[in-house]
């Protein structure tokens, strides 16, 4: 641990649409260690996904397109890499499982075929040998593995995420990029699922980005935290700075928006207002029409991020010297 | 499998009494006496009451059909009126060169129609896809017969004009290959045309889909992203178009059959029609109508072979038939 996996740097995703530009990613900064855990979290709408795909460069385009930024991985830009050379990291050193398990497999196709595919395209080995390593990864799935002659669609959600992740573990990714592996699944599958993956993640030593809405999920399994809203990540820490100390009024009403079981007080106070239009984003702060603590300044450009200690920074204007209300 | 196509192939069989019937029904209720026309103008009414006898058609309608079903199923189509052969027999001896016809027309139809279908799709809105949509809107709105005199035209009369030999013989069945190719061309253009359409649209749909963002996040060549993960999920639309063309195909081989003088089962029975051999014209028309459901059913059975969501669904369902389940 300690070396920098994944490096991002003002990168900026843009779908050009009718409506005009959706700014989904808007030029965010965030990095990696080897074998971490960062949790992405955000409100529907964030951009979580578009970062993702943004890293695996498969935005859809168009509408989309990858306007700026800096992705560096092992040391090295992605963003200078031809499609071949990309080819060649996706699916093999970095790795995706999406959001919706049920749709995300080919339904003319058996497992086998579709693990054995990634198998063999990038660790360039024969078929019976590719089999076998196929067999191998669904045992660590939990799946039999004479399942693996049969067609997705006579899989439940739940086996077909696991088929999933066997995918994009298949190659060993230094990285794996998780987008809500577990919000399209039942409660208890989704504890199931999750349990193999924090499993797995151990046994392989990997790196992963864990999207999610869920900040239990995100105290359970992660080290770092970003929060993203609109666009921007607008606080990112180390899971215990984040979890003592939220800063970012977006934070706060994040944490104060979820039951506590500790607490008798069963009323909630979720965040005012709506995610704004993503064509039509307020100037300055993008969260000021919502912030509980908004001041003039937020409505001119959007702060700065303020480094609050070596792993917690945020950007709100509450924390710039000379101009919030407690002087860091 | 076998299941399946055992079952496809019980359901053939009311197919082919409906057909029948509908055949039977048509040519019953169209105007004139085939006995009158087998014996001709100068034949007295008591002539041709002694051959209504005869050919028993003086019996009741459902009589007359059973008895005419009856004689089908042992291969007994009838005779024609005026030469006493057996429509069978005429058939079959020009019914391969209409397939041949058939089978041309579909394999330009099939050609074309997929690949400039799948690259349209893939460059959609491009100059390339503008154009194949231009031709799919021409191809399907310009009759057959009107594109066959136009070919003829331009291969044979402008280009035998200019340069003194023809390049394709517009008529007759003596150069092999070359004879067949306008033919073809005329008789695939208006099919290239629909199964360029559906398949584009197909592909556009399949392309969507989240199966092909994970074949892709795999770090598969987009050629084999779109040939084998997305055509093969794309052609099973297409494949009833094409089978629906396939019979179509076999009607068009009439008027194509016609313009080019082409000695096949389409032009026969045109004949038949001119010289008012009603025998002729059933026993041809409800061969080809056979022919055509013969080729459902071989569509039919190949969507199983791709789709292996239908191949399951007969796997699991068990035979509710005592005797048939305990053989298996
Ligand atoms: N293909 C697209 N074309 C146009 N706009 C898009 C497209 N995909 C996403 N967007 C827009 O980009 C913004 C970010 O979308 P994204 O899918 O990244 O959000 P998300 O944080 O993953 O949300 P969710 O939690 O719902 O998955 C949204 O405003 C969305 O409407
Ligand atoms: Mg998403």
């Amino acid at each position: 641990m300690g070396n920098k996996l994944l490096e991002i740097k003002g990168l900026k995703v843009h779908y050009i649409t009718e409506d005009g530009t959706v700014p989904a990613v808007d030029g965010i900064d965030m990095e990696i260690e080897e074998g971490e855990t960062l949790g992405l979290v955000g409100e529907t709408g964030a951009g979580k996904t578009t970062t993702a795909l943004g890293i695996m460069n498969l935005v859809p385009d168009p509408p989309g397109k990858i306007v700026d930024g800096e992705i560096i991985f092992n040391g090295e830009n992605l963003r200078t890499k031809s499609r071949e050379a990309y080819r060649q990291i996706r699916g093999n050193k970095i790795s995706m499982i999406f959001q919706d398990p049920m749709t995300s497999l080919n339904p003319v196709y058996t497992v086998f075929d579709q693990l054995t595919e990634v198998i063999k395209l990038h660790q360039k080995v024969g078929s019976g040998e590719a089999l076998e390593r196929a067999k191998e990864m669904l045992a660590k799935v939990g799946i039999p593995q004479e399942r693996g002659e049969e067609y997705p669609h006579q899989f439940s959600g739940g086996m077909k995420q696991r088929v999933l992740i066997a995918i994009a573990l298949a190659c060993n990714p230094a990285l794996l990029i998780a987008d809500e592996p577990t919000t399209a699944l039942d409660v208890t599958i989704q504890a199931q699922v999750l349990e193999v993956m924090k499993d797995l993640k151990k046994q392989f030593k990997m790196a992963m980005i864990l999207i999610t809405h869920d900040l239990g999920v995100v105290s359970e399994i992660c080290e770092k935290v970003a929060i993203m809203y609109a666009g921007k990540i607008v606080e990112f820490a180390d899971l215990e700075s984040l979890f003592t100390n939220p800063s970012h009024p977006y934070t706060v009403g994040l944490f104060n928006s979820i039951p506590d079981p500790e607490e008798d007080v069963t009323e909630l106070t979720p965040i005012k207002g709506l995610i704004p239009e993503p064509t039509e984003l307020p100037p300055g702060c993008v969260f000021n029409p919502r912030c509980p603590d908004v001041m003039d300044i937020c409505k001119g450009e959007f702060p700065e991020t303020v480094e609050l200690s070596p792993t917690h920074r945020v950007a709100c204007y509450k924390y710039h010297k000379g101009i919030g209300g407690e002087n860091k | 499998m076998h299941r399946y196509i055992i079952k496809r192939l019980i359901y053939f069989i009311p197919v082919l009494i409906g057909v029948s019937l509908i055949v039977f029904t048509i040519m019953y209720l169209t105007p004139g006496c085939p006995a009158t026309i087998r014996l001709g103008d100068q034949a007295t009414t008591e002539q041709i009451e002694r051959m209504r006898e005869l050919m028993g058609l003086n019996r009741p309608f459902l009589v007359q059909f059973g008895s005419y079903l009856w004689g089908v199923v042992q291969g007994d189509f009838g005779r024609s009126l005026h030469t006493n052969r057996p429509v069978l027999g005429e058939m079959l001896i020009r019914f391969p060169n209409t397939m041949m016809l058939a089978a041309a027309g579909m394999a330009i139809a099939v050609v074309i129609g997929i690949l400039v279908g799948v690259l349209s799709s893939v460059k959609q809105y491009s100059f390339a896809d503008t154009i194949a949509m231009l031709f799919a809107l021409v191809g399907i709105s310009v009759p057959n017969f009107w594109f066959g005199m136009m070919a003829i035209l331009v291969f044979a009369v402008w280009w035998s004009g200019a340069f003194g030999y023809s390049l394709f013989p517009s008529s007759g069945f003596d150069d092999g290959i070359r004879s067949l190719f306008l033919p073809a061309l005329t008789l695939g253009t208006s099919s290239a045309a629909i199964v360029l359409r559906m398949t584009r649209s197909s592909m556009l749909e399949v392309l969507r889909q989240d199966y092909i963002r994970t074949a892709r996040a795999k770090g598969l060549k987009e050629r084999v992203v779109v040939f084998k993960h997305a055509l093969k999920n794309a052609l099973i639309p297409v494949i009833t178009v094409v089978g629906l063309q396939f019979g179509f195909l076999l009607g068009g081989a009439v008027f194509t059959e016609t313009v080019f003088s082409f000695p096949g089962s389409g032009r026969f029975i045109v004949e038949a029609i001119r010289s008012r051999d009603l025998m002729v014209v059933q026993g041809g028309v409800l061969f080809l109508a056979i022919a055509f459901s013969f080729i459902n059913l071989l569509v039919d059975i190949l969507y199983g072979v791709i789709d292996p969501r239908i191949r399951t669904q007969y796997k699991a369902q068990r035979w509710n038939i005592p005797w048939l389940r305990r053989g298996k």
